[in-house]
Order: structure tokens, then C-alpha cells, then sequence
């Protein structure tokens, strides 16, 4: 059964600034099989990028803690060493980031810094070869190959987000990271940038995480569907189980379901979540959504975490569904 | 590229005859009356006007001025008030002076703290950080003047390692260059590493990582070479201040320099001296700066971008004319 390309269990990472910690993610467990599509979907501050930069083991050194497993093709990468983990970053997991604006250095050219992640990865190529593979992944993400000489500045945000996304396919990743590949682009650019990471997921077959706020997108892209809150995965499973709107939900998801326009029914106003994501150093008790939750109980407002309910593929950490399954 | 700096060159004596206009007009200003200056107690109108004719100065300033470029174009810097010589005779042999100085000392702040302040900055919240940090403030806080007296007293004068004054030898500029050093490298050290702490926390430093980057590189080549433009800047901003800063080392040390000129032409007021040693330094501030700008054009493809891309769109045009064709 084992196909797992990533498995992360019981995963928390704690940012320690200035004496205050953060608890920027808890206790997730999350897992990705070969060739499938992970949406993780959660408001600014949920613990998204933390969660990510905990799998490339690029979390601030000094400031940040890391426990539990992130087991990737069996072997956990906590307290893995610099060097092996360094040999499987750029070419068995790779990562595109939020803002392709800042993400590609200014001083090099843009078919160097494709070239780079070849060279690191394949020591032995000839210089020429590396240049022929550059062309191709470039022809790949729809940049001219003559382009290659030039710099970063003197491509469009899109364009930009297209190099990133050379440099993360460029060695044949297994698990590829997007980190909002789209939030910094033009609605229309976003539309493109996903048509063509989903055309290149297929060809390439490799697995995504991939990271958004936006649920068009997953329902486009994804297989299945983690949504974080307060740095816990509330509720997970496939598309189906959490765009399905007759099945339980967990009251968050519920939220940002709401909180996106509804094209049939006009409104004049979105319907946000009232409220505000609680900061990761001063997390409520209990259920960490009980001050924004519609539903909240007596029970959610202190003690542990609720347990998770799991019904198939569907989990959703509620105290409102432990009641009706436990009752 | 070569466009960019031909423009910037031409640009050189154009700045020139403006800082020198400026610089001219400004000296002239004072109200002291030069002539009176060089004059006995006693005059007759007729000395007066003579020691004018003598010295240009019965002419209107926008003359001076002019007889002035065109006489120090040819080498001429005017006669100096003082020591009634060519002022050049007591200021040309300074420059190279000062500049070995200069250059010298810039030479190891720059090999010195560039490594310093990197490894600084890569170390940021350990104990290495911080005691270079306050070995840094402690260095930057000490008055030169005083340290070059100690360290004159202590290792010329007790010791007898090194010569009290004069610049013969290599052992001459040792505690000089040593004692304008200091405060200078203290400050360079600090500079350099905030620089280097900009880059190090920029997204594409994390690309670098992300892509499986050895971190000496990521540092060395992707980092660094960003930080360096800030660094150019300042470099160069010291090594200009340095030329005709270093007065007050000069003159612990005797050394013949331009700066130690500059303050005793103020004090007996010397105008043409003063002139034609403001105008050294103004030379070699711009020269500076031209470096400094061609530099960043070398580091930075964002500045020779707006020269490179015209160039290059007219070669595209050229070629899908082709194409059409
Ligand atoms: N370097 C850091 N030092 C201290 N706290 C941090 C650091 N990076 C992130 N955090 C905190 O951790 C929490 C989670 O941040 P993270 O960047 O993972 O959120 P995110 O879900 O990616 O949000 P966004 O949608 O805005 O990208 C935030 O509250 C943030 O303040
Ligand atoms: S556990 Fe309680 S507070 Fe939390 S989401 Fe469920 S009902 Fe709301
Ligand atoms: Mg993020």
C-alpha cells in the first residue's frame, strides 16, 4: 500500500524570537502519495509556508524547533544531515515560492540560475549539455530559449513565476512544493501559470504540495484537500469530501466556503469569518477556532485539542462530529 | 556598457570646471583682502596695485576665474601668498603621498573587514558577532589622534621599532597607516556586515538554498555579490576622505600630505594653495565616483540594463526584419 512520497507525522515547529514562542504549526499529520495533488488551504498566518519550509529543512537556524516526522520516501528528514538533506533539495523536493518578484536573484541570469540546480545536482555534466537542458525546461514553462541571457528584471511577474517553476522541475523532482505559486500574479496569469503546472504535473507525474488561498484552484488542481488553522490541519480528505457541501464540515471550513462570492446568488458583501486568526504565541485553549466558531460548546472552550473524527478518507478535528460518532 | 562609460567620462571635466567655479567664487568670498595680507605695515596705493597686478587680483573674479582654469590646464596652479613659489612646486609632490596613504590603508580595511564582516553576518546571534561587534564600537570610539601619539610614543620613542617621522621606508608607514586604520576598519567591519544581513535575508537567498546550494556558495556567490554594491559605495566614499582626511595622522607623524597642506593654507590663508588643493581632492573624489558608478554597472545588470536593452531591441528589430524577409 505504501506509495507514500511524503508522509508527516505529529509535525510542530515553534519560532522563538525575542523570548516569545510562536507555535506556528501543531501536531499535523499530513500525506501525499506518488503523482497526487495536496491542496493546503488556510487564511494568512495558518502555518502554511512554516509547514513547507519544514520539509525543505530551511526553517530559520536558531530561532526555530522542529519535532515530529516528515518521512519522504522513508526516511525521516528531521536531523537529517546538512549534506545528504542538501543533495535531495533542488532535485527529489523542490520549491516554488510566494513572490517570484523576490525569488530569483538579480545579479545572475535567468538561465544561470536554471543551469545552477543542474549543475549542483549532476557534477558530471559538460557545461554544453547543462545549456541544452536549460533550453528544453525553458521550452518546457513556454520562455523562449534566447531569453536565457537575460536577467530577472527584465521579465514580467509572470515570466518570473515561470523561471521559478523551471528551476523547481528542472531535475525531475518527486515532491514539488508551490507556495502560493500565484498570489503575486494578475488573475489572468494566475490561470495560465496553474493550466501549465497542471500540464507539467501530469507529464512529469510528480506529487505537489501545493499551498494556496484560493479553493478555485484546488477544485481545478487537487486530489485532496488539507485545510489549516492555527498552524492544526482541521479538516483533510479528498476534493470530493471537502467540496461536497451535504457531508460535515468543520465549522472553519464551513467559514471559507462562505467567504467566497457566490456567482449565482449576488450579495453586495462577502461573507468573511468574523474575527481575526488568533497570533501562534497567544493560541486559545481547547479548539483554537472556539472564539470565531458558530457552534461553540461549553466543551471546545477548554482542555485539549477535540479528537479527530475519521470517516473514510475524511477527517475533521470537531467536537461537534466526536459527539454524533461517540453518541 | 562602453556607451555608459564614455558618457560618464565626458562627463569628468564638465563637473570639474563646476566644482572649480564653485570652490573659486566661494574662496573669494572671505572678506579678508589678500593683497593687504601680503603687504608691509606700511603701503602706498601704488605697492597696493602692484601686488594686485602681480597676483591677478586687480581683475573682476569672473576673470580670475578663467585665467585661473586656463593657466592650471597648463599645469600652472598660480603663485602662492605665502611662499611668494608656484604653488605646485609645495603641493604636486604631496599627491602621491596622500594617495599611498589612502590606497594603502583602504587596501587592508577592504581585506581585512569584507571577511570580517561577512562572517559576521553569517554568525549573526553567536558569540563571534557579538564580541566583534564590540570590539568594533570600543576601535570606532578611539580618537585617532590619540591613538597615533600612544602608539608614537609606545613603539617610536620607548621601543624604537619603527622611525618617529618621515616616509622612506616601509617601517615609516606602519603606525601611520595603522593609526588611520583603526577607526576607519572598526566602522567598515559594522557597515559591511548589515549589508551583508540585507542579503542574507533576501527570498533569493532561500532560492539558493531551496535548490540545494552549498552554503559557502550561497554566501560567497549569490549573497555577497549583492551586498557588494552597497559595499562599492563605501569603499570608495572612504578612500576619497581618506586623501585629504588623513590630516590629523599627517601631522603625528610629519608626513607631507595633501590634507596637512589644506589646514595651514587656511590658517595663513593662502588662497591659490588652497585652491589647488581642494581641486586635487575634487579630482580625485570624481575620479572615485566615476570608478564607484562604472563598478555598480559591472555588479548590477539592473543599471547597465537601460543602455543594454536599447541596444538590444534594436538588434531584435533588425533581426524579425530579416525574419520578414
Ligand atoms: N521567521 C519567523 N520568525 C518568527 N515568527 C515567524 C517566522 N516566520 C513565520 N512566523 C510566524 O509563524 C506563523 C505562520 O507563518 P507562515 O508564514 O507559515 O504562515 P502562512 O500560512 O504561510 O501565511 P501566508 O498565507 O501569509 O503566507 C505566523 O504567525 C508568523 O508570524
Ligand atoms: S470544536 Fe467546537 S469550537 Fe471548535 S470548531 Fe468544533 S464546534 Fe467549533
Ligand atoms: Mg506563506
Amino acid at each position: 500500500m505504501s506509495n507514500k512520497i511524503l508522509e508527516i507525522k505529529n509535525l510542530s515547529v515553534q519560532y522563538t524570537t525575542d523570548k516569545i514562542v510562536s507555535h506556528a504549526v501543531n501536531n499535523i499529520d499530513l500525506s501525499i502519495e506518488k503523482g497526487e495533488v495536496l491542496g493546503l488551504v488556510g487564511e494568512t498566518g495558518a502555518g502554511k509556508t512554516t509547514t513547507a519550509l519544514a520539509i525543505m529543512g530551511l526553517l530559520p537556524r536558531y530561532i526555530s524547533t522542529v519535532t515530529g516526522e516528515i518521512n519522504f520516501k522513508g526516511e525521516n528528514l528531521i536531523g537529517l544531515n546538512e549534506k545528504k538533506y542538501r543533495s535531495i533539495r533542488g532535485s527529489q523536493i523542490s520549491m516554488i515560492f510566494q513572490d517570484p518578484m523576490t525569488s530569483l536573484n538579480p545579479v545572475f541570469k535567468v538561465g544561470e540560475q536554471i543551469g545552477d540546480v543542474i549543475k549542483f545536482h549532476n557534477r558530471k555534466l559538460h557545461s554544453h549539455e547543462i545549456a541544452d537542458k536549460v533550453d528544453e525546461i525553458l521550452n518546457l514553462v513556454g520562455i523562449p530559449p534566447d531569453r536565457k541571457n537575460e536577467y530577472p528584471h527584465q521579465f514580467s511577474g509572470g515570466m518570473k513565476q515561470r523561471v521559478m517553476i523551471a528551476i523547481a522541475i528542472a531535475c525531475n523532482p518527486d515532491l514539488l512544493i508551490a507556495d502560493e505559486p500565484t498570489t503575486a500574479l494578475d488573475v489572468t496569469i494566475q490561470a495560465q501559470v496553474i493550466k501549465m503546472m497542471r500540464a507539467l504535473q501530469k507529464d512529469l507525474g510528480s506529487s505537489v504540495l501545493l499551498i494556496t488561498h484560493d479553493l478555485g484552484i484546488v477544485a481545478n488542481f487537487c486530489d485532496k484537500v488539507a485545510i489549516m488553522y492555527a498552524g492544526e490541519i482541521v479538516e483533510a480528505g479528498t476534493l470530493e469530501d471537502i467540496f461536497d457541501k451535504s457531508r460535515d464540515h468543520h465549522p472553519y471550513t464551513v467559514g471559507l466556503f462562505g467567504s467566497l462570492p457566490n456567482i449565482l446568488e449576488r450579495t453586495d458583501r462577502l461573507e468573511p469569518i468574523k474575527g481575526l486568526t488568533p497570533h501562534p504565541s497567544e493560541l486559545p485553549e481547547g479548539c483554537k477556532f472556539h472564539p470565531r466558531c458558530p457552534h461553540c460548546m461549553p466543551i471546545c472552550q477548554a482542555g485539549d485539542n477535540p479528537a479527530k473524527a475519521t470517516s473514510g478518507t475524511h477527517v475533521i478535528q470537531c467536537h461537534l462530529f466526536n459527539k454524533e460518532k461517540s453518541l | 556598457m562602453l556607451k555608459y562609460a564614455i558618457k560618464r567620462i565626458l562627463m569628468v571635466p564638465i563637473l570639474l570646471l563646476l566644482v572649480a567655479l564653485f570652490i573659486f567664487i566661494l574662496l573669494n568670498l572671505s572678506e579678508a583682502d589678500p593683497v593687504l595680507l601680503m603687504l608691509p605695515q606700511e603701503y602706498t596705493q601704488a605697492d597696493y596695485d602692484a601686488m594686485a597686478a602681480k597676483f591677478g587680483l586687480d581683475k573682476p573674479l569672473i576673470v580670475q576665474y578663467f585665467n585661473w582654469v586656463v593657466k592650471s590646464v597648463q599645469g600652472d596652479m598660480g603663485i602662492s601668498y605665502k611662499t611668494k613659489g608656484p604653488v605646485a612646486d609645495d603641493v604636486v609632490f604631496r599627491i602621491p603621498i596622500s594617495l599611498k596613504l589612502a590606497f594603502i590603508t583602504t587596501l587592508i580595511m577592504v581585506v581585512i573587514g569584507i571577511p570580517l564582516g561577512v562572517m559576521c553576518a553569517v554568525k549573526q546571534y553567536t558569540a563571534f558577532d557579538s564580541i566583534i561587534n564590540i570590539l568594533a564600537k570600543f576601535m570606532g570610539s578611539i580618537p585617532g589622534f590619540w591613538l597615533g601619539l600612544m602608539l608614537l610614543i609606545e613603539f617610536s620613542i620607548n621601543r624604537r621599532w619603527f622611525p618617529i617621522y618621515g616616509i622612506g621606508t616601509v617601517k615609516h608607514w606602519v603606525l601611520p597607516v595603522f593609526t588611520l586604520l583603526l577607526p576607519f576598519l572598526a566602522n567598515y567591519v559594522r557597515q559591511v556586515r548589515s549589508a551583508m544581513l540585507d542579503c542574507i535575508r533576501q527570498d533569493y537567498v532561500r532560492t539558493a538554498r531551496s535548490k540545494g546550494a552549498k552554503e559557502s556558495r550561497v554566501i560567497f556567490r549569490e549573497a555577497l555579490k549583492n551586498a557588494l554594491l552597497p559595499i562599492i559605495t563605501l569603499t570608495g566614499g572612504i578612500f576619497a576622505t581618506m586623501i585629504g582626511g588623513a590630516v590629523l595622522v599627517e601631522k603625528v607623524f610629519a608626513i607631507p600630505g595633501v590634507g596637512f597642506k589644506i589646514v595651514e593654507a587656511i590658517n595663513t590663508r593662502d588662497i591659490p594653495t588652497l585652491l589647488a588643493c581642494t581641486m586635487i581632492l575634487a579630482v580625485f573624489t570624481i575620479i572615485v565616483q566615476l570608478v564607484i558608478d562604472l563598478s555598480y554597472a559591472l555588479v548590477d545588470p539592473r543599471i547597465r540594463g537601460t543602455f543594454a536593452t536599447k541596444k538590444k531591441s534594436r538588434r531584435s528589430r533588425i533581426k524579425k526584419v530579416e525574419e520578414v524577409r
